[in-house]
């Protein structure tokens, strides 16, 4: 080999050799970081809770003024019938405790709880001989836990929310929620949005995809747009982890009802639920 | 200039019509279903039929705003959830239009 040969090869490799080292060192900062960071954000994840819990929600301020226990209002028990379009669109339930205004006069006349508790379609909120107005006004939750404990036998099982796989036990049929009071209606879905939704992250093993279709199964476009995502893309620059865990964009729903994001993997398939 | 002078009639009309207590005063609920159950397709509208929507919901507003408290708040918030639909729909065809 030529003399300035010997000094090419050697520039070379020494070359490769510092590519090699910065790429090694770029590489293995990036996962670190990747990795802190994660950790970070689902430190800031609050916890799951006991199964029989999630997405109950205590309303206590009318209750406590009128000398009645709080009122629990289990999701669980009434998603397995209904989609969350029927409560919050046909009966005009808000998405937040306390938007709806409800008053006994309100659901005794037949409005809100009143359409379906009239003692044909769910117990009655009537008062009389078959009045059960602890079904709704409890002092404690043991026996709605129990119900509970019953009505999770058999479904397929989750590691978060309420510990049923929600999805599975709809494709299964172990749960038929229709989508109105007037049974199972059709929904002209838009031919355009039927193709999932991919949403890229920092690291391809995060991507998410998101299916138009499935949330229209539940709700209606105004639910989400544009108040909770504004579909602009200046948008985005705020669609971080932190502030869906925070209640925004996702987390209006996924943290609350819907199941939670310390399940990963149900949005973020290709990563796994520990850090 | 046509154009406008309907919608105006058309708003006016409504208006008058929902503001008539006595002509059942539940008439604009069925007004404010037909204006709002109407989001699934706002993609698909052109520029006039979403400006004929934001009309109704102003005139929807005007009804609401005049309801007792839940109905007042119950219905502002799912008005303004459809509303805030068409009126961004509208934004966006007409800036795709320019």
């Amino acid at each position: 080999m030529k003399p300035g040969g010997m000094r090419i090869v050697t520039r070379v490799m020494l070359t490769a050799a510092v590519a090699l080292a910065l790429a090694l060192a770029l590489r293995t900062g990036a996962q670190a970081m990747d990795r802190a960071e994660l950790a970070k954000v689902l430190k800031t994840i609050p916890p799951n809770g006991p199964f029989e819990r999630y997405g109950n929600v205590t309303m206590r301020s009318r209750a406590k003024a009128a000398g009645m226990a709080p009122v629990v209002f289990p999701h669980w028990v009434h998603r397995a019938r209904y989609t969350c379009r029927v409560c919050h669109m046909e009966l005009n339930f808000g998405m937040r405790r306390g938007d709806s205004g409800i008053t006994r006069a309100l659901y005794t006349s037949g409005k809100f709880c009143g359409a379906c508790h009239d003692g044909t379609t769910a117990f009655t909120v009537q008062a009389g001989p078959n009045q059960q107005c602890n079904r709704c006004h409890m002092a404690n939750t043991k026996e709605l836990n129990k119900r509970f404990a019953e009505f999770a036998e058999g479904m397929p099982l989750a590691s978060f929310g309420n510990g049923i796989d929600w999805a599975t036990a709809y494709n299964e049929g172990n749960i038929r929620p229709v989508n109105s009071l007037a049974g199972q209606v059709t929904l002209p879905f838009p031919e355009k949005l039927k193709k999932p939704l991919k949403l890229g992250t920092a690291s391809p093993r995060s991507d998410v995809s998101f299916s138009h279709q499935d949330h229209y199964a539940e709700l209606d476009c105004s639910s989400c747009h544009p108040d909770v995502f504004n579909i602009k893309l200046k948008s985005t620059t705020a669609f971080t982890m932190e502030t869906n865990i925070y209640g925004n964009f996702c987390g209006v729903c996924h943290m609350l009802v819907a199941f939670p994001m310390n399940d990963c993997r149900r949005c973020h398939k290709g990563m796994s639920n520990s850090y | 200039m046509t154009a406008n002078w309907k919608k105006a009639t058309a708003a006016l009309i409504l208006a008058l019509a929902l503001a008539q207590p006595a002509a059942a005063g539940e008439s604009w609920r069925a007004e404010f279903e037909a204006t709002c159950s109407k989001t699934d397709q706002a993609m698909t509208m052109s520029v006039q039929e979403l400006r004929d929507l934001l009309a109704k919901c102003e005139a929807l507003q005007k009804v609401i705003e005049v309801q007792e408290d839940s109905v007042r708040k119950v219905y502002l918030k799912r008005l303004a959830l459809c509303r805030n639909l068409y009126a961004y729909m509208l934004e966006y065809k007409q800036s795709d239009a320019k």
